[in-house]
């Protein structure tokens, strides 16, 4: 068991390198010049020279991967090309703007997503499951923009409900005093309701988004998921026993739960590489429309900074999830400590008759 | 994959209702004909932008005839710059389309030889680490550093499409292979002295390319969509060419001001062509559990 975890984490570390060397290359390797980017078409060669040396591009290719690495592990992501804030304390102010709308969010996807889809399933064959299967295609044909603008347009627009899609903070709230870095949770420190509350009803059309978007998926996950173990012998048996409605259904959820979780987890990863959009139409001072911002002037530091967090958070979610659902399923327990190399590949004729006998 | 023996009654919470025959819920015939529709506009679309007549040129604004709203001249509209709505929303089609499904092609003819050969070895093991750490990464941002690192032709965009969606291709078609390499059919195969290749796509993946023929419609459908996103971020094709998602983010200044028609007709034009192929996806599905129903 621990073991197991351990194991996890070793290769969640090595994969962490893996991604760190990725963006690395990512960045390096591709054609396009930064120093370029910065200063524009008609810079002279002796400008570009010394741009590529202050940055330190002029040194040899390992060199600067190295020096990215001792730099990374340290915790130092580089400096911004073009505003030369500190990419990491950047990444350490904007994410709470982007989790303060996706985690609401994500919680709405799996309300939504679990009773719909319960439902859904429990009416297999009938109108309501006909309804859902139809809208879930409905939701899962648009893409994530066009729910945005549709919800900006219905609530904006014509109901007037929301407010404008102007980002977090109103020109009228007084930003709180700077204490964790993060608006929201800063107000809340200092007890600026107002603040507060101006900035939740900013959030509300976001997290609806978010919301709707990532419900389809998810309900249509629980469906299956559920459809398959109310079929099955066991469900029929807690049935036959007549145990209360209530207890099967936890039977049931149980069998699919590290189905759901892992799910929920993805999802997590893809909202949060995602975030780019919804906060490009709500003007949302997240994470991700900074580095939009970042990989559209080409600013090197930023795009690494921002594929390395999201990498490592989404790496940090599956360890999480692996040692979660090991801890909560035995049967992954036994099978995967004791879990027999399967090595049959293409096999040679000999190979096949050696393992055959 | 069919839903079989629901009990039919209960102590507890009625799970009612019979499996049907079919899973769905419209009937055969009239999702035949839904099928020939979606067909129609996927092929239908392109073709029009290609060779139809566009009322007004696509590319010259009119400045007399700034943001106005539908009417007989102008069918859709007109957007901010002055320019048809219609003739946009067509013309676009003829870039949209082609581009996601290269992209789906392409992703295709790398990712399952990929997939099928992925299945041992240290090379294999190698191939799906990469594929994980790829996965760990967020995706709209590695086609957005592709796209704007090579420059941002249509190439660009379709190599950062399916470089995105190509490991789908791989696990799929690797999950196909671990199961059906173990079948009687591979094993005399492989007893008669088969090459390995021949192995992969002769028996192995003639087993398998339903599922994964249904997964590239989908994947197509998909990347309508991203592409659609990319170019409403701004990355992708150059600003005077039309696309769906260009289009909408010039038309959203409008639709906040109540000026809707420059960005609904666009979307509505995307939607319809992802629901197409949606629709198409589902009738290959059906089409193929058919055919093993009948084995």
């Amino acid at each position: 068991m621990i073991r197991y975890i351990i194991s996890r984490i070793a290769i969640a570390a090595l994969l962490l390198f893996g991604l760190v060397t990725l963006s690395f290359g990512l960045v390096s390797l591709l054609p396009g010049d930064p120093a370029v980017a910065l200063l524009g078409e008609y810079a002279t060669p002796a400008d570009i020279a010394r741009i590529n040396s202050q940055l330190g591009l002029d040194k040899p290719f390992w060199e600067r991967y190295f020096d990215y690495i001792g730099n990374t592990v340290s915790g130092d992501l580089g400096k911004s090309f073009f505003t030369g804030s500190p990419v990491s304390s950047e990444i350490l102010t904007r994410l709470p703007n982007t989790l303060i709308y996706l985690v609401p969010g994500l919680l709405l996807a799996l309300l939504i997503g679990m009773g719909m889809g319960t439902w859904a399933a429990y009416r297999y064959g009938r109108a309501a499951d006909k309804t859902f299967t139809a809208g879930v295609s409905v939701l899962m044909a648009m893409p994530e923009f066009v729910l945005a603008l549709l919800l900006l347009f219905i609530f904006y627009q014509q109901l007037h409900i929301a407010p404008a899609p102007l980002g977090m903070l109103s020109s009228v709230d007084i930003p709180p005093p700077r204490v964790t870095g993060s608006v929201a949770l800063d107000a809340v420190i200092a007890g600026k309701w107002t603040t507060v509350s101006s900035i939740l009803s900013r959030a509300a059309l976001p997290i609806v988004t978010i919301g709707l978007f990532f419900a389809a998926p998810f309900g249509k996950t629980v469906r299956t998921g559920l459809l398959q173990v109310l079929n099955s012998p066991q469900i029929e048996f807690a049935r036959a026993c007549g145990l209360r409605p209530m207890q099967v259904f936890r039977y049931a959820l149980s069998d699919v739960r590290g189905a759901l979780m892992t799910y929920m987890v993805l999802l997590f990863a893809a909202a949060l590489s995602g975030a780019a959009i919804v906060e490009s139409v709500f003007a949302w001072p997240g994470v991700g429309g900074w580095s939009l911002d970042g990989v559209l002037k080409g600013d090197v530091p930023v795009i690494q900074g921002f594929v390395l967090i999201m990498g490592a958070t989404s790496l940090i979610g599956y360890v999480l999830l692996d040692t979660l659902i090991t801890l909560l399923d035995p049967r992954t327990r036994n099978t995967v400590l004791h879990a027999k190399k399967w090595h049959f590949g293409l096999r040679s004729p000999r190979q096949a008759a050696t393992t055959r006998a | 994959m069919s839903i079989q023996g629901l009990p039919r009654t209960s102590p507890g919470l009625r799970v009612t209702g019979w499996p049907r025959r079919s899973r769905n819920f419209l009937t055969n015939k009239s999702s035949t004909v839904l099928t020939a529709i979606a067909v129609a506009v996927i092929v239908g679309l392109p073709l029009l932008a290609l060779f139809a007549p566009l009322p007004h040129d696509p590319f010259r604004p009119d400045t007399n005839a700034i943001g106005i709203a539908p009417n007989g001249i102008h069918w859709f509209g007109t957007d901010g710059n002055g320019m048809d709505v219609f003739s946009r929303t067509i013309e676009a089609a003829k870039l949209d389309l082609p581009i996601a499904l290269a992209a789906t092609a392409l992703s295709l003819v790398v990712g399952v030889p990929l997939g099928l050969f992925a299945t041992s070895g240290r090379i294999g093991d190698a191939i799906m680490r990469v594929i994980d750490a790829f996965a760990a990464l967020p995706i709209i941002v590695i086609a957005v550093v592709s796209i704007k690192l090579m420059g941002g032709g249509a190439t660009d965009v379709i190599l950062a499409i399916a470089v995105v969606a190509a490991p789908r291709f791989v696990r799929l078609s690797r999950a196909s292979a671990m199961t059906l390499r173990s079948a009687r059919y591979v094993e005399a195969a492989a007893a008669i002295g088969c090459s390995p290749v021949r192995i992969a796509f002769n028996h192995i993946f003639r087993n398998a390319y339903g599922v994964v023929l249904v997964q590239a419609t989908l994947t197509a459908a998909n990347a309508l969509g991203t592409i659609a996103a990319l170019n409403f971020l701004g990355v992708g094709v150059k600003p005077p060419t039309p696309t769906w998602g260009a289009m909408i983010n010039d038309g959203v200044s409008m639709l906040i001001r109540g000026e809707w028609w420059a960005a609904a007709f666009p979307t509505a034009a995307m939607l319809l062509a992802i629901a197409s192929l949606n629709v198409i996806a589902g009738a290959v599905e059906n089409k193929i559990e058919r055919v093993e129903r009948v084995r």
